[in-house]
């Protein structure tokens, strides 16, 4: 027999000082009622540009066009650790909405940790993309980013066209790539399997075989303190990336930081945005998740951050398209990935990668 | 023995329940504080240990040793496992070697810079090891201090590599555990005195048999002491490996981390620890023997 | 002196930021199976001069030797001198036999005689049945006597004891004080023994040495040191003394006339010294309270202090201004404070003191 995790009396007792630490750092736990004005809080990745873009064009435009609702936003690092903070308050959250990796979502919708959505609350799902669409009513696709090529652009003065760059002998010890358990190296796996011609469901041993030639060539497995900043530094060469962050940081680094979109395509990863089940504030909640996956908002985060949009009826300026995968051309090259597949076999990828790529 | 006697008399008979009240007063925040920081995590960890993750990392409550089994029959872990008992040991020998000097110097020395120099030898424990780590992610890295100086005095044509690999995480780990062993050491070096080494001397033992015969025999309960106390923290070691391994280096404690917050398998996460603490006991026991074998008692 | 056998000559350790040396000038000779006692107050240079003599500090300059061989320069491993130390010294983590064969094992001795000597030490201090004990099972006696048999079974060429008994209670130390002495005397070993006890030293001695502020202040058996200290510090440092500073007034028959302000004119049978100003010394057990006969210095004076000890009484007489300390022993009710007393000594119970 075995039961869902619930409402034990003990956990959320011993958990109540991590979880008063964490209400700290986020700066007192409101109720959000009083003076007619609900806050809602949402959470979502606290790095790499992000807080500081979603606040400035998609969060305070909400505040303005829906004066009664405030947002809190609660930065976290990872989408894993976004989980374990929902878990420790399961049975009494204090967030309403969190945005995160889709395979991480999945998880948190099978333990009850999310609810589904209202589509009469939430109209704007219907306009998704296919690629953002989640069973259920679940929290659905918020933003598509995708695997690219970053480059120190001195290093390398032509942009990267191909993934067999990688193998390039010219970038011996200068490569970076992150392994699984991370998404990149999962990605990774993905792509070569396309590339190879192999169905990454079978097996991926021919794979393997690739990437244990590319092992000598890499200089770090785990790149820190992130891939960015060690491209940028010329630490490294040429390293896999992710679209959005890699843009952001060719803006922000005037061009030291290449980014290339291989010709042999690449794989989507897929944010969600998700309702906490139990909040207390679910409309309002809602109401924000609504204006999130709208056009406006979708289309002002793109151009801040290069997240392609999830709502098919964004219009978006051919610059920030250019830079994202939303073009139709760009579209077509998208290998698809079955991540909930991925999420329950990432463990066994994880130690493949390990004992016979990275050991080797 | 007298005096224990008599003071335990005293103050039986000056009110024995007031002074136990007061014992019990002052004990209290001290056991709180560890019930709270220690063992009531502690409980929480053995308890989520039994439960099981399926599918895709999802948490499901049950009192199974599945987690257990999984664990102790994974080919991967047990390999983890000796590499991070190997780095225990060369980073516990190596630190133990290089502090060992400097612990003898401070604790013999009577020299009025002794306050100042083991401040200095303590200092780094002001920083973070993270700040530390990084620090010499920079002085190791292909063309770091290290390297430059290595290339220019010709000793090495190409840059050497030393950091995102094993090498780079021993040496960052020998650094950072310097200060800690040579505080535990220099704790440690009670019983040795300059009379026992002049007496040796005395007796005709040079310097080397003087060292060999009398100092080191009789400092070995400082560094019994220091290599526990590294050995403890090499192999609970998180941040070093994770951050000089360049992902080559598994250890316990990176996998720990990777269940509990990348692949979300909390249970085994748990089983982990629990498996790594049952070790922390083992080497505490195996210590306390050769404790007890040094001190000759 | 023709036969000296451990020699110290001229021998100086200065330290640096220190204003005088610790040790200045130092000149001792001492003769084959001799008991020298550096004898001083703490400070006074006697564990410098004693540590310059093992190898243990390096003199800043002068020199040692022992018979016709230079040591000044030789390690300390190399002397071949025993010590015994305050502190004992004993290796903790090796039994007591092992302490004893340590120095055995660095001279490379076969085992067989190792094991013989050992045994022969042990036996000498009487404690063969501590054999395998562990040091820190040995009370302070019985350490301090296995670090002589440690010192003594290499057969060093010198002794080198360095407040062995400080750190016994009173009675052991009296015990031991003779056990070291028979064994010296058994062994015929030069010994060199540092001490702040002048009891110690005055009991086991054949000469002492009296030190002060890194300087040799007098050598000399133990009874010339006691009875005609060469100088003030001497006389004020061993025993108890009655000192007084007067003029020299007159001379007749072998008597030296000293005035002394508030006891008048003493009378000391004395050489010439050829000085006005002089320093005139009664030890207390030389002053006669009540005296029954005649004699050469009488006083009158009130008891201000009295220290009934059993065997002895220490009386504080105070005659106009100057207190005079006396002992008598003979048993009775001890004089009351206040007490109107004569009190004097004869003409041979005082003494000059030169400098």
């Amino acid at each position: 027999m075995t039961r869902r995790i619930s409402r034990r009396a003990l956990l959320p007792l011993l958990l109540a000082p991590v979880v008063a630490l964490s209400a700290c750092s986020t700066g007192g736990d409101s109720d959000g009622v009083g003076d007619g004005e609900t806050t809602i809080r949402l959470m979502a990745y606290a790095t790499g540009g992000f807080k500081e873009k979603y606040l400035k064009s998609v969060v305070e435009q909400f505040e303005k066009t829906n004066p009664g609702i405030k947002v809190e936003y609660d930065g976290v690092v990872s989408s894993a650790e976004m989980l374990g903070r929902l878990r420790t308050q399961k049975s009494n959250p204090t967030i309403d909405v969190v945005i995160m990796d889709l395979s991480v979502a999945e998880s948190a919708n099978k333990e009850n940790i999310f609810a589904p959505l209202d589509p009469a609350a939430v109209p704007n799902m219907k306009d998704l993309s296919e690629h953002a669409k989640v069973r259920d009513n679940f929290g659905p696709g918020v933003t598509f980013d995708n695997l690219t090529l970053a480059y120190n652009t001195k290093a390398v003065t032509t942009a990267p066209t191909s993934w067999n760059d990688l193998w390039d002998p010219a970038h011996k010890g200068k490569v970076s790539i992150s392994a699984p358990p991370q998404l990149d190296g999962i990605g990774l796996t993905v792509i070569l399997g396309d590339m190879l011609g192999v169905d990454y469901q079978r097996s991926i041993d021919p794979v393997v075989g690739r990437l244990r030639e590319l092992a000598p060539s890499v200089q770090t497995w785990n790149p820190q303190p992130d891939t960015y900043t060690l491209v940028k530094s010329g630490q490294v060469s040429l390293a896999l990336a992710w679209n959005a962050r890699s843009q952001l940081q060719r803006d922000l680094s005037d061009g030291a930081l290449g980014v290339a979109l291989p010709k042999e395509g690449s794989i989507m990863q897929v944010n969600t945005i998700n309702l906490v089940k139990g909040s207390k504030r679910a409309s309002a909640a809602q109401t924000f998740i609504n204006y999130a996956l709208g056009p406006e908002a979708q289309a002002a985060f793109a151009a801040e951050m290069f997240y392609a949009p999830t709502n098919t009826l964004t219009k978006v300026s051919d610059a920030v398209a250019q830079r994202t995968v939303m073009t139709p051309e760009k579209l077509e090259t998208m290998i698809p990935v079955d991540w909930n597949w991925l999420a329950e076999h990432r463990a066994q990828w994880t130690d493949i990668w390990r004992e016979d790529v990275i050991s080797k | 023995m007298d005096g224990v006697t008599r003071m335990r008399t005293s103050s039986r008979s000056s009110g024995g329940r007031t002074s136990r009240a007061a014992r019990a007063a002052l004990l209290a925040p001290g056991l709180v504080a560890i019930g709270v920081s220690f063992l009531v995590p502690l409980a929480w960890l053995a308890r989520m240990s039994l439960n099981r993750t399926v599918g895709s990392a999802e948490l499901q409550s049950a009192v199974s040793p599945q987690s257990y089994v999984d664990v102790l029959t994974d080919e991967f872990v047990w390999k983890i496992a000796w590499q991070t008992l190997q780095l225990g040991v060369l980073v516990t020998v190596l630190a133990i070697a290089v502090s060992y000097p400097i612990a003898l110097f401070l604790a013999r020395t009577r020299s009025r810079l002794r306050g100042l120099l083991m401040a200095l030898a303590i200092a780094p424990l002001l920083t973070s090891s993270v700040v530390r780590t990084f620090g010499w992610l920079t002085l190791l890295s292909d063309d770091g201090v290290v390297n430059s100086v290595l290339s220019g005095l010709g000793v090495t044509s190409e840059p050497l590599t030393l950091t995102n690999n094993r090498t780079g995480v021993v040496i960052a780990l020998v650094e950072i555990m310097m200060p800690y062993a040579i505080i535990a050491m220099i704790a440690g070096f009670g019983r040795v005195s300059k009379d026992l080494e002049d007496a040796a001397g005395s007796l005709g033992a040079g310097r080397l048999r003087c060292f060999l015969r009398i100092t080191f025999p009789l400092s070995l309960p400082g560094v019994l002491t220091g290599a526990l106390m590294v050995f403890v923290l090499t192999i609970s070691a998180f941040v070093t490996p994770r951050l000089m391994g360049g992902g080559r280096v598994f250890v316990i404690a990176t996998e720990i981390f990777d269940q509990a917050t990348t692949t979300l398998d909390w249970p085994r996460a748990s089983a982990l620890s629990i498996l790594l603490l049952f070790l922390f006991g083992v080497f505490l026991v195996l210590y306390q023997r050769l404790f007890r074998l040094v001190e000759g008692r | 002196m023709e036969d000296a056998y451990l020699v110290l000559s001229k021998l100086t350790k200065t330290y640096p930021n220190q204003p005088r040396p610790a040790v200045r000038d130092v000149d001792i000779d001492v003769a084959r199976g001799e008991f020298i006692s550096l004898l001083g107050p703490s400070g006074c240079g006697k564990t410098t001069t004693l540590r310059m003599i093992a190898g243990l500090i390096v003199p800043t300059s002068g020199g040692i030797r022992v018979g016709r061989v230079d040591m000044t320069n030789r390690p300390v491993h190399k002397r071949d001198m025993g010590m015994v130390f305050q502190s004992y010294a004993l290796f903790p983590h090796m039994s007591v036999g092992e302490n004893v064969d340590f120095g055995l094992q660095m001279r490379r001795i076969p085992k067989s005689e190792r094991r013989r000597r050992v045994a022969e030490a042990l036996d000498m201090v009487h404690l063969t049945h501590l054999a395998n004990r562990r040091v820190s099972q040995l009370s302070g006696g019985q350490a301090q006597r296995i670090a002589l048999a440690r010192a003594l079974v290499i057969e060093p060429t010198v002794l080198l004891l360095d407040e062995p008994l400080s750190n016994l209670d009173a009675k052991l130390r009296e015990e031991l004080r003779v056990e070291i002495r028979r064994i010296q005397q058994e062994t015929g070993i030069t010994t060199v023994f540092v001490t702040h006890d002048q009891d110690e030293a005055l009991a086991m001695s054949d000469r002492l040495v009296v030190m002060s502020e890194g300087r040799v202040e007098q050598v000399g058996e133990p009874w010339a040191v006691y009875e005609t200290p060469r100088n003030r510090f001497v006389a004020d440092f061993i025993g108890r003394t009655n000192l007084f500073d007067g003029l020299a007034v007159g001379r007749d028959d072998g008597l030296l006339r000293v005035a002394v302000e508030g006891l008048g004119t003493l009378s000391v049978r004395t050489p010439e010294t050829g000085r006005t100003s002089v320093t005139v010394m009664v030890r207390p057990h030389r002053v006669q309270l009540e005296p029954v006969e005649q004699l050469a210095n009488e006083l009158k004076g009130r008891v201000v202090q009295s220290s009934y000890l059993g065997d002895v009484e220490s009386v504080v007489v105070e005659v106009d201004g100057v207190r005079i300390t006396a002992e008598r022993t003979h048993s009775g009710r001890p004089l009351a404070l206040g007490a109107e007393v004569r009190l004097g000594w004869g003409d041979t119970d005082a003494y000059v003191i030169p400098q």
